[in-house]
């Protein structure tokens, strides 16, 4: 059977990843601040704004950013104004 | 009444409502304190936690505000309108469901960047709008503080500092959602000349001219009826085919995603003319920030998950085990004789006397001994927990490891929910996106053992083994838990979603919420389980009496005596234990005091520590109680939910053969 013989209406209610991102505040021009890379493939904690953000692997490696050397592999630092 | 996000019952609860009465719905991001805000609006208690997905579905509650009643409704957190809620349904369905004449949209004061755009999103559906700048007192220590008058003209909407937890301003954020509520009712039937209510544009040019052009085909949808939507939401046709919502509404959310990145913007730019730091505190950085950090690092965080884990465990045992020794002493001092001097005077027949005193008396000292002392201390344990917003910590740290079985770290939240009730956690998985993923984590929920569970093998073998044997039955469990998680990822096709999750501050735990919130789950517990233990234990006291408990448990004895090496008694404990599960322990305990003479010790004189294991072990895997099933056959289906138990118990069985004939009991 080929999808279109099928004459039944599909909802669709899920959102793209980029979207999701977005709605995290994960869009172009925001500033982001990684704070922990999990070891053994595991997530990437982020902060953005008053937020920390937890993104899976796969999703933190199609975050670009510029400047920094290799997000998450460092802990931020806390340097003192 | 609990209605599913995707439900009809919402529309028809929401319908119910006579138009008159203004409708409020609370809308915001996850864990920003809408459902505390709810309770202290409603002056009645409703579910928070310090985690992301607490509320799964919609609540309303009638409320009277300076003599008018109103409606106000809780909803899921969202983080946009366009965000899907669950498999079935997006938050704007949801929300407009519940037929809103006003939103109150409950913001983060101490960051408004983050939540601007959701309140924006709800003022572009066209309905009247007042923001809740919540968590007041949590940015007033961070040295954070907002212009409310300013905000007000920016958002052109009424705008409140709140606080869910002192009521600070809630009640004004209130009056002021149910006046315009009012004031849009006037207007829709006539009785008021309308105001404007399109909001002033805000965002740029080309992105204001792109919904304008999509607005005026949603108008024409207006006039022509949804018949001319042609591709579009048949719903979102229908909403603004009855003016439920504007075209203007209808065409931001057609176009979220050009209109979300500069409602983005527009918040970025707003908060900062709003929003002031007062620079010493913004410099410190709170204990509770570093607990934040080092609870997802590897070091000290897997360490500390470890630390907590065991430490609830031990805790629950240590002072459950005191309050049982407590309560039971009690009993038998106050309640037992005169129950049992009652008992002997209004009922002649000595054989339904005696069958009465298992409900009455030993059902009730059962439950008192083996139960209630676990259960409350356990929820006590669990409330503080998921007050202190350690949960979405457990969730980044165990994402790896829930990854091989199929499931994103998300899931740890309904799971670790589970440890109390699986009823609810099985709900609580409403908000995951795939069904896949639903049927892995339901599957793992009704593997983990839940409070009544806990308690039953914290009862079985803390008095009769010691600690160690019951944390050695523990750490099978989680095992098996474990195994089971692994065969389910390997036979439900599809793939796993990765984690995406704003983690929840770490927070002092407030003493009074952490007892309500126990209490309130304790009360529901007893009125659930203490008739159907009373009556249980009357059941099987006139099959004792009688002496037909014999005949019955020869069917089972095969499986029992046979495989597993239990007394044959225990397997009819175990069956009745599907009504609820610390039956299994207290239907037992009840048949060592009638059989042994009063005291929960006697369960000891019957079965050998190594049975008890075994026993303990299987009932905490071996199908879910009855309550579970009907929740697993609700959201997913009566064969999954079959597919599920079955499964369960034949790794129940399976496991407890094996360790019985390791520890030799069989
Ligand atoms: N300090 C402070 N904490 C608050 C306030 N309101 C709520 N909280 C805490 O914030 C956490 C989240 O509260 P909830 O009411 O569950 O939040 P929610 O928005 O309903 O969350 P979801 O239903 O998961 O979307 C809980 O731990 C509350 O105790 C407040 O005004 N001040
Ligand atoms: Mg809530």
């Amino acid at each position: 059977m080929s999808l279109a013989d099928d004459e039944r209406a599909y909802p669709v209610v899920g959102l793209s990843l980029a979207d999701q991102l977005a709605a995290e505040g994960l869009v172009a021009g925001v500033l982001l601040v990684p704070e922990r890379r999990l070891p053994l493939g595991g997530p990437v904690v982020v902060k953005i704004g008053g937020a920390r953000i937890a993104l899976g692997r796969e999703v933190a490696h199609r975050v670009m950013v510029r400047g920094v050397p290799d997000v998450g592999v460092r802990a931020p630092r806390e340097s003192a104004p | 009444m609990n209605c599913s996000p995707a439900g009809s019952a919402c529309v028809d609860e929401a319908r119910q409502g006579t138009d008159a009465v203004p409708t409020i719905a609370l809308v915001g991001r996850p864990n920003v304190g809408k459902s505390t805000l709810f309770a202290r609006a409603t002056g009645r208690y409703a579910e928070a936690s310090n985690a992301p997905g607490t509320t799964v579905a919609t609540a309303r509650r009638r409320v009277d505000v300076d003599g008018r009643p109103a409606d106000l409704v809780d909803l899921p957190g969202t983080a946009s309108l366009t965000a899907p809620i669950g498999e079935e349904t997006v938050f704007w369905s949801l929300l407009l469901r519940a037929r809103p004449d006003a939103i109150l949209v409950v913001a983060d004061a101490g960051d408004l960047a983050r939540h601007l755009p959701l309140a924006l999103a709800c003022r572009d559906l066209g309905l009247p709008i007042v923001l809740a700048a919540n968590l007041a007192d949590e940015a007033a220590s961070r040295g954070v503080s907002v212009d409310t008058g300013r905000l007000s003209q920016l958002l052109a909407a009424p705008v409140h500092r709140t606080s869910g937890r002192s009521g600070l301003g809630v009640a004004d954020a209130v009056v002021d959602a149910v006046r315009l509520g009012a004031r849009r009712i006037a207007v829709r039937s006539g009785t008021s000349s309308p105001r404007s209510t399109i909001p002033a544009r805000a965002y740029p040019l080309d992105v204001e001219a792109a919904i304008e052009r999509r607005a005026s085909e949603w108008g024409s949808v207006r006039s022509l009826g949804a018949a001319a939507a042609g591709s579009a939401s048949w719903e979102l046709a229908d909403l603004v085919g009855v003016g439920a919502m504007s075209s203007r509404g209808a065409a931001t959310l057609d176009l979220a995603a050009i209109v979300d990145p500069a409602r983005w913007a527009v918040g970025r730019r707003w908060a900062g003319q709003v929003v002031a730091r007062s620079a010493s505190r913004a410099d410190r950085r709170p204990l509770a920030e570093r607990l934040g950090t080092w609870s997802v690092a590897p070091w000290p965080g897997i360490p500390l998950f470890i630390a907590v884990t065991l430490g609830i465990l031990l805790a629950m045992m240590a002072i459950g085990s005191v309050l049982s020794s407590l309560l039971t002493t009690v009993w038998q001092a106050t309640a037992s004789p005169a129950i049992r001097a009652a008992v002997s005077v209004a009922v002649p027949d000595a054989t339904v006397g005696r069958a009465l005193l298992w409900g009455l008396d030993d059902g009730v000292l059962s439950m008192l001994a083996v139960g209630i002392p676990y259960i409350l201390t356990f929820y006590v344990l669990l409330a503080f927990l998921e007050d202190s917003g350690y949960l979405t910590s457990v969730a980044v740290l165990t994402d790896r490891v829930l990854g091989t079985l199929g499931l994103s770290g998300r899931v740890s939240i309904p799971i670790l929910a589970a440890t109390g009730c699986n009823v609810p956690a099985i709900y609580g998985t409403r908000l995951l996106a795939s069904r896949r993923e639903r049927v892995l984590a339901s599957f793992l929920i009704t593997m983990t053992p839940c409070s009544a569970r806990i308690a039953v093998v914290s009862g079985a073998l803390v008095p009769f083994a010691g600690v160690g044997p019951a944390l050695a039955a523990f750490g099978v469990i989680a095992c098996l838990t474990l195994a089971g998680g692994l065969l389910a990822n390997r036979l439900v096709p599809g793939r796993q979603s990765t984690i995406v999750l704003e983690l929840a501050p770490i927070r002092r735990p407030i003493l009074g919420h952490v007892a309500r919130k126990a209490w309130w789950r304790f009360g529901s517990f007893v009125r659930a389980a203490m008739p159907l233990m009373v009556v249980g234990s009357i059941v099987l006291g006139f099959l004792y009496e009688t002496g037909l408990i014999w005949r019955l448990t020869t069917v089972l004895d095969p499986v029992m005596v046979g495989w597993l090496g239990l007394p044959s008694v225990a397997g009819l404990a175990l069956v009745f234990a599907f009504l609820r599960k610390e039956l299994a322990l207290q239907l037992l305990a009840t048949l060592a005091i009638v059989q042994l003479g009063q005291g929960a010790a006697s369960i000891g004189s019957f079965m050998s520590a190594g049975q008890l294991f075994v026993y303990a072990v299987v009932t905490a895997v071996s199908f879910p109680c009855i309550a579970t099933l009907a929740a697993l056959t609700g959201e997913l289906g009566r064969r999954t939910a079959m597919a599920m138990s079955g499964a369960t118990i034949a790794i129940a069985l399976l496991a407890g053969g094996i360790i019985a004939r390791a520890l030799g009991v069989a």
